[in-house]
């Protein structure tokens, strides 16, 4: 008996290889749907930093059938590959807002949330915000997480030493249009020549973008890239690097944080999440920083969804669990954990909202993203819009390395064409 | 005629049994072999015979593919963005492999002559290998910093100007290529330690009582006899070479959501597989992509055609 089993061993082991094998490559054939989701359980994706933890976990609490996967990376790629797959695709799923036009294009994968009973929460929403997870033919694909609307936040001390208005409602008006702006900077740079008022002519071309009701396809697929608005934002860019008003280092690299860190960029323009990068890397300018309204007008720069994937069983149970990740009190908590501003309006009414942040003076800084929300026009984002611009940042950047404007807008423009005749 | 029918009942026999009853006899053997060759054949062949189909067609990941035929290659040749890639590649290719070689003979030659603390000293040279490539491009993004980096303050401690590293095609280039020489050199000091170790010593000793020197001895010895070795290493770096990405990527990334994957300032950075990444998974243009892959491909065939029929061709008057 010993023999034979000795002797029968590397048959079993090769057995049971093959057999675990067999049974990987059957988990890799499709499997529409899950297992899961008769008996009450739902799966949720998000990206780390999407939803705060803190809700997630209340949630989760409420309903122990949610399980959530925090998928880092390219998460767009993964849920993609998930959809091509028709298999493991989670029953509630995050989207990104920059991700959103790209799956508009399907919306077959997706819930139509107005088939769902959402009456009592959709008026709660940013009209501009539901527009961006809307289908022309009014299908509405996803509930807003948060938005994105853009401030000027500033170094009031740097100000103050250069002799500038420092209370936000003066710089703002100090700084209303980016003639007003420019201006502004240079009066900075008189009392501190180290100071830059913008990263990037490449960042500061995004946000004007970000500004404007067109960008760069229109609806019917034409090409924008030479409309006034985008010829407008260029010139604007490239004036205030001719004027010295550019610093010209990566937003967010390891040079930004020590020129953030060593007062060089006083002032920076963004989404009321990069409150959160400025706070990550430069702790110790806590209390220095206001914010006021953007030059030209309010911005919306990001801000993402929760939607239900059209394979998911029991959507109602999926529409419950999104209803109360986004109640006002959670996206309240959210705001305060990881920044990201609540799309919900009703939230913004929760108490200790508006009682200042110790890092901007104690500042009511919500207000201020409140009123930008509030103006943010209505605007479409073709789902070719990042390949069609991307010649227009790749060109700014050569122009910071001494290239011609002019060359470098002819060479954006025609790269630009034909990324769109290619699409 | 005895001989004949003794041997032909035994041929017949042999060939009587059928091929697949003989692979059936040793099916262990074919069972302890089959993980590789199945996990092979779901994510290699297929995948690479996939993309050989999309490259014929247009698609965004999402839709119904289109079969447009040779239309992506066409767009390929003519498209100035890849030719600057494969520019770049091949820069980024000679600024690393040139001085990776020379880094690395000389390392391993002195780690072949060394005395004391030999095992440790191979194994510190060959730590940066094993060390995630996306890691090391952190913290090279923060020794390469333009004003606030460490490689610029050293400059200039030795009174020299700031180098835009990471803001200029060229610096941008310089430094994959320094990080890419940092990471491999190591790991072919050992190869070629292990080349110059099975060198008989019978030679050097010949050579020495002829009154060699040891760089007599490195020239005239060691570097003709490390000949195959070198191939070696050349070939290896000729095909990572041409496929760098990770550390492009990392170093001129940044966390950019409007222009991702774009190779940095003056697509300085952008190599052609990252151009390849971008096209298929930032712009959504898989068809495209996949034949990006495929130029890709030819270009490594024919370098790696190139320096194996010049290394069979030199090596053949010694057989």
């Amino acid at each position: 008996m010993r023999l034979n089993t000795s002797r029968g061993r590397p048959l079993v082991a090769a057995f049971a290889a093959i057999a675990a094998l067999s049974l990987g490559l059957t988990a890799c054939t499709s499997d529409p749907g899950g297992e899961a989701d008769s008996d009450g359980s739902l799966t949720m994706w998000i990206w780390p930093g999407g939803l705060s933890d803190t809700v997630v976990e209340t949630v989760t609490a409420d309903n122990p059938g949610l399980e959530t996967s925090v998928i880092g990376d390219d998460f767009k790629q993964k849920l993609l590959t998930g959809f091509t797959a028709g298999a493991d695709i989670p029953d509630i799923t995050g989207v990104k807002g920059e991700d959103m036009p790209f799956f508009l294009q399907e919306p077959d994968l997706f819930t139509d949330l107005n088939t769902l009973d959402i009456d009592d929460v959709v008026g709660d929403f940013p009209e501009w915000k539901l527009a961006e997870a809307t289908t022309e033919d009014g299908k509405l694909l996803g509930l807003p997480i948060d938005i994105g609307p853009a401030g000027l936040f500033y170094r009031e001390d740097i100000l103050k030493n250069a002799d500038l208005p420092t209370d936000p409602d003066e710089v703002g008006a100090a700084t209303a249009t980016y003639e007003d702006y420019f201006a502004f900077g240079e009066e900075l740079q008189k009392a501190d020549p180290e100071a830059h008022l913008e990263v990037s002519a490449g960042g500061l071309f995004g946000k004007i973008m970000g500004q404007s009701e067109t960008k760069f396809v229109s609806p019917d697929g034409d090409f924008l890239g030479e409309s006034d608005a985008v010829r407008n934002a260029w010139d604007l860019s490239i004036e205030a690097w001719d004027r010295g008003l550019v610093a010209g280092i990566e937003d967010g690299s390891p040079d930004w944080a020590s020129a953030v860190n060593a007062g060089v960029l006083p002032t920076l323009s963004g989404a009321a999440w990069y409150a959160g990068d400025i706070k990550n890397n430069a702790a110790d300018t806590a209390g220095k920083w206001r914010v006021t309204q953007m030059p030209g007008g309010p911005a919306n720069i990001g801000g993402s969804f929760l939607t239900i994937p059209a394979a998911t069983e029991d959507k109602e149970a999926a529409l419950k669990v999104i209803k109360e990740l986004l109640s006002p009190e959670n996206e309240a908590v959210m705001y305060t954990e990881t920044g990201n501003f609540p799309a919900r309006i009703t939230a913004l009414d929760e108490p200790g909202l508006h009682d200042g942040d110790d890092f901007f003076g104690g500042q009511d800084t919500v207000s201020v993203f409140v009123e930008a929300s509030e103006n943010m026009p209505t605007v479409y984002n073709s789902p070719l819009d990042n390949q069609v611009a991307a010649p227009y940042y790749t060109e700014l950047g050569n122009v910071q390395t001494g290239k011609d404007p002019e060359q470098a807008w002819a060479d954006a423009v025609a790269a630009a064409k034909e990324a769109l005749e290619s699409a | 005629m005895t001989l004949t029918a003794s041997t032909v009942p035994a041929e017949a026999r042999s060939s009587a049994r059928p091929r697949w009853r003989r692979a059936l006899r040793a099916w262990p053997a074919y069972a302890a072999i089959a993980p590789f060759f199945i996990l092979f054949l779901c994510f290699g062949l297929y995948p690479t015979a996939y993309s050989l189909v999309l490259s014929f067609q247009k698609w965004n990941g999402l839709g119904a593919p289109e079969w447009v035929g040779l239309d992506n290659y066409v767009q390929l040749v003519s498209d100035e963005t890849f030719l600057l890639s494969v520019r770049n590649t091949f820069v980024i290719f000679a600024l690393s492999t040139i001085p990776m070689m020379i880094i690395a003979l000389v390392v391993a030659a002195m780690l072949n002559n060394a005395v004391r603390y030999s095992t440790t000293l191979r194994i510190a040279y060959f730590v940066p290998n094993i060390t995630s490539v996306v890691a090391m491009a952190i913290l090279f993004g923060a020794i390469f910093g333009e004003s606030f980096g460490l490689a610029n303050a050293l400059l200039n401690a030795v009174g020299l100007a700031d180098v835009k590293w990471l803001s200029s095609p060229f610096g941008i280039q310089l430094t994959i290529s320094i990080l890419i020489t940092y990471q491999w050199t190591g790991y072919n000091a050992i190869i070629f330690l292990a080349g110059m170790q099975s060198i008989d010593s019978e030679i050097y000793e010949a050579a020495r009582v002829d009154g060699a020197g040891p760089v007599r001895s490195f020239f005239s010895i060691t570097l003709p006899l490390l000949r195959p070795t070198m191939i070696f290493v050349l070939i290896v770096s000729t095909i990572t070479g041409l496929q760098s990405f990770t550390e492009a990527q990392v170093l001129t990334g940044g966390p950019s959501t409007t222009n991702p994957n774009s190779g940095g300032t003056g697509q300085g950075g952008l190599t052609m597989v990252l151009y390849f990444y971008q096209q298929a998974f930032s712009h959504n243009k898989f068809g495209y992509g996949a034949s990006i892959a495929w130029g890709i491909f030819l270009i490594v065939l024919v370098f790696v055609i190139i320096s194996w029929r010049y290394s069979v061709k030199r090596e053949d008057p010694t057989r």
